[in-house]
């Protein structure tokens, strides 16, 4: 079994790297098409690609132990954030791609300083966007380890895994740039969808089948399937964040700067609304149903690899390889956003003569030294704790450039002070009270009272400077 | 003017069938109603409740994109608008 682990590993690895090697030959050797494709992905590649980008290691590890431990409180918050995220994707990712099609912008700093005309609020928005970057991606590699380290017994450790990703996702990065992303991003997807419909197949049997087996939960842990009270500002803290991270969170909205045209954008959000619905309804089952016949004590991140090694240990190197695919579909992502971050929002604005050809190359080694930044962070003992808290971090900090967004998307009056105000204010508020240092207001989450502050900054520094 | 007022009558009347259903999506949240973990077809009901909330989000998701956007699709994709 751990040979075929290993040898379905090898191979996909080799794909990987292959289309990298093919998808660099087929690049303009300009950053505008390393980072966004020229802006010419059609709608179902597009829409393929948000899906497996919004469907990270923490959808597949994280949202089963979620279901488990949490029951109904959880199934709220993740559909509605998927599909509320859509919503809000096109109220504002048509304006942030139209836009991003007339001047050219790449990163989300570039609409907001050229917008607010402001080079503070493009290292603001820079620095911000790279932190919220981080957590995210670190989870996925920190997923990726505990899965196979799980499925194989420690037979392949921990820290194999985590450095053999981190060098697969360099390569095919690196040499292919967004296209690589775009085109394994495909195949992820679509390994991912049909692993977790697998799952959802050998939990169903492993219950004795769909009534039974919500019977069987139902009658074990009933005080999941309903919502106490209490749950309510927990449930609008996680909603609001992750439904804005849509959005915010830098590396989908670099996405939105990538289709070919209007009808493209429009129709990519109707293939991330049937995708979430086939994916978060496959999850949600299989974490419900592994209620009734797992006990999974400590780590819940660890139950989906434990069903399978338990009820169908033959589909075990499939479960690796879609947990592989699930992980390098969003981290691949995020390090080439953060690479054009890093360019773009840092580095350019110290030397502006950069050619579009250096912003690229320079991109590309930034790239390398940030994977290695995260193998590292990735193999510390903190690091390895419960991954969705740590995503949820990054996310909420993405969600404070969202009221700084309604300047060049619904306020036009809207002004640098504002939102240098609200951005600065909101975001160290959100880290202070995160690690406890200040209190929140009104007895809200901290990410709540930190998006409180910020829009109350925003909309009182707008009227006070309005012209 | 009687068609721009015509898409805004549209465009309210989805926003609020969307704020119709976040408010579906609080009614169990909220212990205001199908909070509870009876089985309906097999299924516990607040389960099944949130489901079907889901596919109502979808529904709303391709009557967006058919109503709202298709004449600014229109008018974008024919160079019509910068």
């Amino acid at each position: 079994m751990n040979a075929l682990i290993i040898g379905s590993l090898l191979f996909y690895a080799l794909v990987t790297a292959a289309l990298g090697l093919w998808t660099r030959g087929r690049n303009e050797d300009t950053s505008e098409d390393y980072y966004v494709a020229s802006r010419s992905v059609s709608w179902l590649h597009l829409g393929l690609t948000v899906t497996a980008t919004w469907f990270s290691t923490f959808s597949f590890l994280g949202a089963p132990g979620f279901f488990f431990t949490k029951g109904v409180k959880w199934y709220v918050s993740f559909t509605f954030y998927t599909f509320g995220g859509v919503v809000l994707f096109w109220f504002f990712s048509r304006k942030i791609w139209l836009m991003g099609r007339g001047k050219n912008y790449i990163t989300p700093a570039d609409l907001l300083a050229d917008f607010y005309n402001s080079v503070l609020i493009r290292y603001l928005v820079g620095i911000v966007s790279l932190i919220a970057l981080v957590p995210y991606a670190l989870i996925q590699l920190v997923g990726i380890g505990k899965a196979v380290e799980v499925a194989t017994n420690n037979f392949i450790s921990y820290e194999t895994v985590v450095i053999s990703t981190g060098v697969v996702t360099a390569f095919y990065v690196f040499t292919g740039g967004v296209r690589a992303v775009l085109w394994t991003d495909i195949i992820q997807g679509i390994l991912f969808a049909f692993v977790i419909v697998v799952a959802m197949g050998i939990a169903v049997y492993a219950a004795g089948g769909l009534s039974s087996g919500f019977a069987a939960a139902v009658e074990k842990r009933p005080e999941l399937f309903v919502f106490a009270e209490g749950d309510f500002l927990n449930t609008v803290s996680f909603m609001a964040t992750w439904t804005i991270g849509f959005i915010t969170l830098p590396h989908l909205w670099q996405r939105s700067y990538m289709a070919d045209s209007a009808d493209g954008l429009i129709k990519s959000g109707i293939v991330v609304a049937f995708g979430g619905l086939l994916m978060i309804t496959a999850l949600m089952v299989t974490g419900v149903l592994c209620i009734s016949f797992m006990d999974v004590a400590g780590d819940s991140d660890k139950l989906i690899v434990t069903m399978f090694s338990e009820h169908c240990p033959y589909a075990v190197p499939l479960l690796i390889l879609a947990v592989f695919a699930s992980g390098m579909s969003t981290v691949d992502s995020q390090l080439l956003t953060a690479s054009s971050i890093f360019v773009r929002d840092i580095v350019k604005p110290l030397k502006s003569s950069l050619d579009t050809r250096t912003e690229r190359l320079l991109g590309q080694y930034f790239l390398v030294g940030l994977i290695a930044v995260l193998v590292v962070l990735a193999l510390l003992p903190d690091a390895q704790g419960p991954i969705i808290a740590l995503a949820t971090k990054g996310t909420a900090l993405a969600v404070m450039l969202f009221i700084p967004l309604l300047g060049p998307t619904y306020l036009p009056a809207a002004n640098k002070v504002s939102a240098v105000g609200a951005l600065t204010l909101g975001s160290l508020y959100y880290v202070l009270a995160d690690i406890g240092y200040v209190d929140t207001a009104f007895g809200l989450t901290s990410f709540l009272s930190a998006l409180l502050l910020n829009t109350v900054v925003f909309f009182f520094l707008y009227f006070c400077t309005k012209k | 003017m009687d068609d721009d007022k015509g898409f805004r009558r549209k465009d309210a009347a989805l926003l609020l069938l969307f704020f119709l259903g976040i408010g579906f999506y609080f009614l169990p949240v909220l212990d205001i109603a199908f909070n509870s973990a009876r089985p309906v077809l097999g299924i516990p009901l607040s389960i099944l409740w949130l489901f079907c909330c889901t596919c109502y989000l979808v529904g709303l998701v391709v009557m967006f994109s058919r109503i709202h956007f298709s004449s600014w699709v229109e008018e974008v994709d024919s160079g019509r608008s910068a």
